[in-house]
């Protein structure tokens, strides 16, 4: 009874919050704005209202039908704005190319963290609502036409493009619109602040404080008897892309530990990033050593290593994981780079993992993107999605950190993982294996400290690699190294439904903020610059966002597999791309039902019956109480499988 | 059984498809199954792997040429199963080999797994089994007897039609003399009937087969029966007339005097043709398929490639866009639909099931599919025992005796089905499981249900009396199927699906394709988690959790493997493998 009940409840909630979006694209749009007048936290990246990515989107609340008056009311307001939000330019009669629905006409408002376009000239209104610092390109097409019309074409970093027109101004001296957007979408070339530094939005949580070196590395039990905490790194004088807390072979001292630095390039020595708790194996990471041309050598370095393999006590071997191809590795002798030569380093075997370079990537996303937006060619799509490489990277990526896992886990072997540098690839395959080996990495926060440590505490060069206000679009240092790494993660999430607590909306909102320059967690480079600029005091984290409403981002199926090794299957058979990511702009891509209100569901769902679980068992555990010692024993055990899952 | 020679052989190794691991065990071959099961001293953490093989699944068996390690013998099934044991000696691999070409191909129909296989239950129990699906009931549901449509008797003997079942639905209008010159006039005397009726608007869902038009012939009766079927829908002034062949074969049909319909002879008809591709096309192209994906060292780009060069999902696209056209005529234009390909019993089904599939939520319950199948499958008679087995193939007198009947279609359908609830999480009451289980026994003769061609054949067969339903086992154990993600209140919103049809949402059926290659498996499955979804709604029954511990014993037991992970040493992620799988 109870059942039935419960699922007819959810059922008319669910009927009449669908009504909005079912009708038609005015009620949608005004759902939208209800939305973000009433959430608390703001949604930086709305997509096109017709797109409306269903999926991703939270904008189905149970709101009674708006009337058509409302609706009017609706689109004649503004966005509504963040705090410290000011409208810098407003412009009419501007026409925005869809590739979707086609033109539409209608006005654009240019504020100091978004672009806001609203179409008039439907009955349908359409919103277009999306943060500057998506923006990678702003390029006039075209002089003054015919027609007095000016086009700009907009490429964004989010795998769209977007246009428009408008006419030409008679007043020559006003400029367009679209240079005001210029100014505001590259604050940092035209030596404007970046939006996070003047939103101030308070939340009940504290992003800033999910991680905290120390304690996590006394999660994973460190000091211990053979490794330390050293504080040499304190003020970034060894190495200024490391953070001040590094953990390191015990018998060690600080001293030599500046001269492994020195062999190593841009000083960033072998250091530790996870220890398993059983067999002690390590995961540890660095850069290439400085081998160059006449193969140089550092006993400092070779002793060091030896320490490394020294701390496990379980294994007398050493795997070094190179994850460039044994090629490109070659060939960075010639720049003084190099790898280990395993003469010089006694126990240890070199493993290349032949993972391309930024480079590689960044032109292997770029040809993904034309063939999924803006129209997808329905007869060769996998032939051309093929030609991208794209899933032949993540395929890549996955399989060196499940042989990494591997040795680790199996092997109880200590591994050394490093790439060129030590901060691109190597913080893919690191993170990645420790995801797979941790199931604390697997929550909502362990993922959050995964991220807080490996990516950003040892200096993935955020700024560089997304290029945050910088309007040099063609810098050769932007890659989507980190996207590459969610997508990993993704594909993870394919194979184990059950295994994390975080959902698909959970990493598209990452990578959503990483772009959107509204929360101060991916700025800068390395933990240096942001304690230089002060970022945790002067901006909000994006995990303050997250964690004041974790129920959006948590997988109704998660159980509890904290004590697993998770040992994904890397076979092209069970790769697919991200459509939810890559194709969501896409309205005909767009999945047909919004499973994210679902999963809500089921999470209170989920909560209810836990509830009558532990009622139940209390009730249980009476009786067998009161009803003597014959079955004492049964009732509490049976319970345990049914406690486990729900 | 007198046709096996050797029961058991000893040291026989199982190679792994997609790697060089192999595992070595002990063969026994039974008078129902082949069964391997793994030698349990290499490893005592997990229990010893058995293999059960049913005789009925095995598509074919190959003897390769003798190696150094022994004799390789290569069985391929029906569900998609490949293995490949090493037998040391070569005069066990020739026993093996030749009991099982002896028992893979039954001469009797006495000799099928369904006739021997007892549940152990009674008779009583056996008939309220068969009982579970009425399709005279379904047509009720339906609305049907109504003001329009009746039924008729005119083939309670199976005179008319005998591919045809006896309880068939027509127009009022159509008399006895139109149906019998109707039947007269359409291949295999399959004449139009009633399959589905959209009761909002009235709008029916007939099928037949091509008619007998040749380059001109007419049929006055043939045309009445279509003005007949017109005429009872007053939605609509005219009916859909849909060919589901390319046009190229329609017209190729008509040099055999067969072809289609012609618009000027039959008056208020609206032609169209879909463009399915044959039942030969179709198994070439799975053919294709099963290769690529059996390639051992394949690339991505091979992969992809293959994949799209093989046409599978394509041709699965041309299915379902068939089906869309025939919902949105019903529902939208409230049009009635005849379908049609050639004999009426493979695209036709596809469609027609499709098509109600994706207009009427009751079809995606779990009961629902059942009738379904039932109803367009079964009863409308698609030759299950040509098309999934080759045995009776001679009673086949198509294709001047040629016994390539066997085609995929019924898997066609099943993974038409997949490919909308991949679209639509919520909207379907069973997940893949269902349709894998279904596949599963399409194959397996171990149920009545699927056994012969027609309604009729079953009935000389007495299978009701002699074999078990198969949906009576799948009601006993529906929990195993639910899907989690099911909303009725989706259903209520969205009573008719539109699917997309753009080539990303047609994907690879991992599951069903890859079902027995453990090392193919995702770690995890969704499966498993559902079942502990559904653990989550049993708990709120009262009675049965404080009544103790039997049932959460047989619960803890299946998802053993699940509990034992947890407990024992982190390594063993291997015993989150579904075992029950294989």
């Amino acid at each position: 009874m109870e059942k039935s009940g419960s699922v007819d409840s959810l059922g008319s909630k669910r009927s009449s919050s669908r009504q909005p979006s079912v009708d038609s694209l005015s009620s949608t749009s005004t759902s939208r704005s209800d939305r973000s007048a009433q959430a608390k936290p703001p949604f930086a990246m709305s997509s096109d209202s017709v797109a409306a990515s269903a999926e991703l989107s939270p904008e189905f609340r149970v709101k009674p039908k708006p009337t058509a008056k409302q609706v009017l009311r609706d689109s004649d307001k503004e966005p509504q704005l963040l705090p410290n939000e000011t409208v810098q330019d407003y412009a009419q009669d501007v026409t925005y190319f869809c590739p979707f629905i086609g033109a539409l006409r209608g006005t654009v408002i240019v504020t100091n963290y978004r672009l806001f376009f609203r179409s008039m000239d439907r009955e349908l209104p359409f919103v277009l609502d999306m943060p500057l610092g998506v923006v990678s390109r702003v390029e006039k097409i075209g002089s003054a036409s015919n027609r007095g019309d000016v086009s700009y074409g907009l490429v964004c970093k989010d795998i769209r493009n977007l246009r428009f027109a408008h006419k030409q101004m008679e007043d020559t001296l006003r400029k367009s619109i679209f240079e005001v957007l210029v100014k505001f979408a590259f604050p940092v070339s035209n030596g404007l602040q970046i939006f996070a530094f003047e939103y101030g939005q308070v939340f009940p949580e504290n992003g800033w404080k999910v991680y905290d070196a120390l304690s996590e590395y006394k999660r994973q039990g460190i000091p211990n008897e053979s490794w330390r905490i050293t504080k040499v790194n304190d003020h970034y004088e060894v190495c200024d892309t490391y953070p001040s807390t590094l953990a390191v072979p015990v018998n060690i001292p600080d001293e030599e530990l500046k001269r492994v630095a020195a062999f190593r390039a841009k000083g960033r020595m072998p250091v530790l990033s996870w220890i398993h708790p059983e067999s002690q194996a390590t995961v540890t990471r660095c850069s290439q050593p400085m081998v160059g041309v006449n193969g140089k050598r550092s006993k400092e370095d070779e002793k060091y290593l030896q320490a490394i393999m020294d701390a496990n006590a379980q294994s007398h071997k050493l795997f070094i994981f190179d994850a460039r191809p044994s090629v490109n590795a070659a060939a960075n002798k010639m720049k003084g780079g190099g790898y280990e030569s395993e003469d010089a380093y006694q126990n240890a075997e070199l493993v290349f993992l032949d993972i391309h370079n930024i480079h590689v990537m960044r032109e292997s996303l770029r040809k993904l993107k034309d063939v999924v937006y803006p129209n997808i060619e329905d007869s060769h799509w996998l032939s051309n999605l093929e030609s991208t490489h794209w899933l032949e990277h993540i395929k890549l990526i996955l399989a060196g950190a499940l042989r990494i896992a591997d040795k680790v886990e199996s092997g109880k072997t200590s591994v050394v993982v490093h790439c060129s540098d030590g901060w691109d690839r190597t913080g893919q395959l690191t993170s990645l294996a420790m995801l797979m080996l941790d199931g604390y990495y697997r929550t909502i926060y362990g993922f959050e400290v995964l991220l807080e440590k490996e990516w950003l505490s040892f200096g993935h060069r955020f700024q560089l690699r997304i290029g945050h206000g910088d309007k040099n679009h063609t810098d050769a240092d932007r890659s989507p190294v980190f996207i590459q790494f969610i997508d990993c993660v993704w594909q993870l999430t394919r194979q184990f439904p059950a295994a994390f607590e975080f959902n698909e909306y959970f990493l598209v909102t990452i990578l959503d903020h990483l772009y959107s320059c509204l929360f101060g967690t991916f700025l800068c480079n390395s933990e240096q610059q942001r304690l230089k600029e002060e970022i945790p005091k002067r901006t909000v984290s994006v995990w303050s966002y997250i964690n004041s409403q974790l129920e959006e981002f948590t997988n109704p199926l998660y159980v509890n597999y904290s004590n697993h090794v998770l040992f994904p299957v890397v076979s092209l058979r069970h790769l697919e791309l991200w459509v939810g990511y890559y194709i969501r702009w896409n309205p005909r891509m767009r999945p047909q039902e919004p499973v994210h209100q679902r999963h809500k569901e089921l999470l209170a769902k989920r909560a209810e019956l836990q509830k009558r679980v532990d009622e139940l068992q209390r009730e249980v555990t009476n009786r067998s109480a009161s009803s003597l010692s014959e079955h004492a024993g049964s009732p509490t055990r049976s319970i345990t499988p049914v406690q486990t899952f729900v | 059984m007198e046709h096996i020679r050797t029961p058991k052989v000893e040291q026989v190794r199982l190679l792994d498809r997609f790697s060089n691991k192999f595992t070595n065990g002990t063969l026994y071959l039974t008078a129902t199954h082949l069964i391997f099961v793994e030698s349990s001293s290499n490893n005592s953490t997990s229990a010893a792997q058995e293999i059960w093989i049913l005789h009925h699944h095995i598509a074919s068996v190959e003897k390769l040429s003798l190696t150094t390690t022994g004799c390789p013998l290569v069985i391929q099934c029906r569900n998609f199963r490949l293995v490949h044991f090493v037998v040391q000696r070569e005069r066990d691999c020739h026993d093996i080999y030749s009991s099982l070409l002896r028992l893979l191909r039954p001469v009797s129909y006495q000799e099928l797994y369904a006739f021997s296989y007892n549940p152990k239950q009674n008779d009583q129990q056996r008939e309220e089994g068969w009982q579970i699906i009425d399709l005279g009931a379904e047509f009720e549901r339906m609305g049907v007897p109504c003001d329009q449509w009746q039924l008729t008797n005119v083939n309670r003997d199976y005179k008319v039609c005998e591919t045809y079942p006896r309880d068939l639905y027509v127009p009022i209008t159509a008399s006895k003399p139109i149906i019998v010159g109707s039947s007269k006039f359409r291949s295999k005397g399959r004449f139009p009937v009633l399959t589905y009726f959209y009761q909002e608007k009235k709008a029916a869902v007939c099928r037949c087969s091509q008619p007998l038009s040749g380059f001109s012939a007419r049929c006055l009766e043939d045309e009445s029966m279509l003005q007949a079927i017109s005429k009872a829908n007053h939605n609509s002034r005219f009916v859909y007339v849909m060919d589901t062949r390319p046009k190229l074969n329609a017209l190729a049909n008509r040099a055999a005097g067969k072809g289609y319909e012609n618009e000027d002879n039959y008056s208020n008809i609206r032609f169209q043709f879909v463009g399915i591709e044959n039942i030969h096309v179709m198994r070439t192209s799975l053919q294709k398929l099963l290769e690529v994906i059996g390639t051992r060292s394949l690339s991505m780009s091979d992969h992809l490639v293959g994949l799209e060069s093989c046409g599978w999902l394509r041709h699965i696209k041309a299915v379902i866009d068939a089906a869309i056209f025939l919902s949105k005529a019903v529902t939208v234009e409230g049009a009635s639909v005849l379908v049609h390909c050639s004999d009426g019993w493979d695209r036709t089904s596809q469609v027609c099931s499709l098509g109600a599939l994706l207009m009427d939520p009751y079809y995606r319950t779990i009961k629902g599919f059942m009738v379904l199948i039932e109803k367009d499958w079964i009863s409308f008679g698609h030759k299950f025992a040509d098309s999934v087995y080759t045995i009776y193939s001679t009673w086949c007198d198509q294709l001047d005796g040629d016994p390539k009947e066997v085609s995929p279609i019924f898997t066609q359908f099943l993974e038409g089905v997949w490919q909308l609830t991949e679209q639509f999480p919520q909207a379907f009451e069973f997940s893949e499981w269902f349709l894998l289980q279904i596949h599963e026994h399409v194959h397996s003769c171990q149920y009545g249900n699927f056994l012969g061609n027609n309604q009729r054949q079953r009935e000389d067969l007495r299978m009701r009396e002699r074999t078990h339903s198969l949906w009576a086992y799948l009601m006993s154990e529906k929990q195993n199927y639910l899907n989690p993600f099911y909303s009725l209140a989706y259903s209520e919103t969205h009573p008719v699906l539109e699917p997309s049809t753009l080539p990303y949402h047609f994907k690879f059926w991992r599951n069903m394709y890859h079902q027995f290659d453990r090392s193919m498996h995702p770690r995890q499955s969704i499966l498993k988690t559902e079942e502990v979804g559904e653990e989550a709604t049993e708990s709120t029954d009262t009675e049965r959790k404080v009544e103790g511990s039997s049932g959460s014993e047989s619960r803890k037991q299946s998802y053993g493997d699940v509990c034992v992970a947890r407990g024992s040493c982190r390594s063993v992620c291997d015993n989150l493998l579904f075992t029950q799988w294989s």
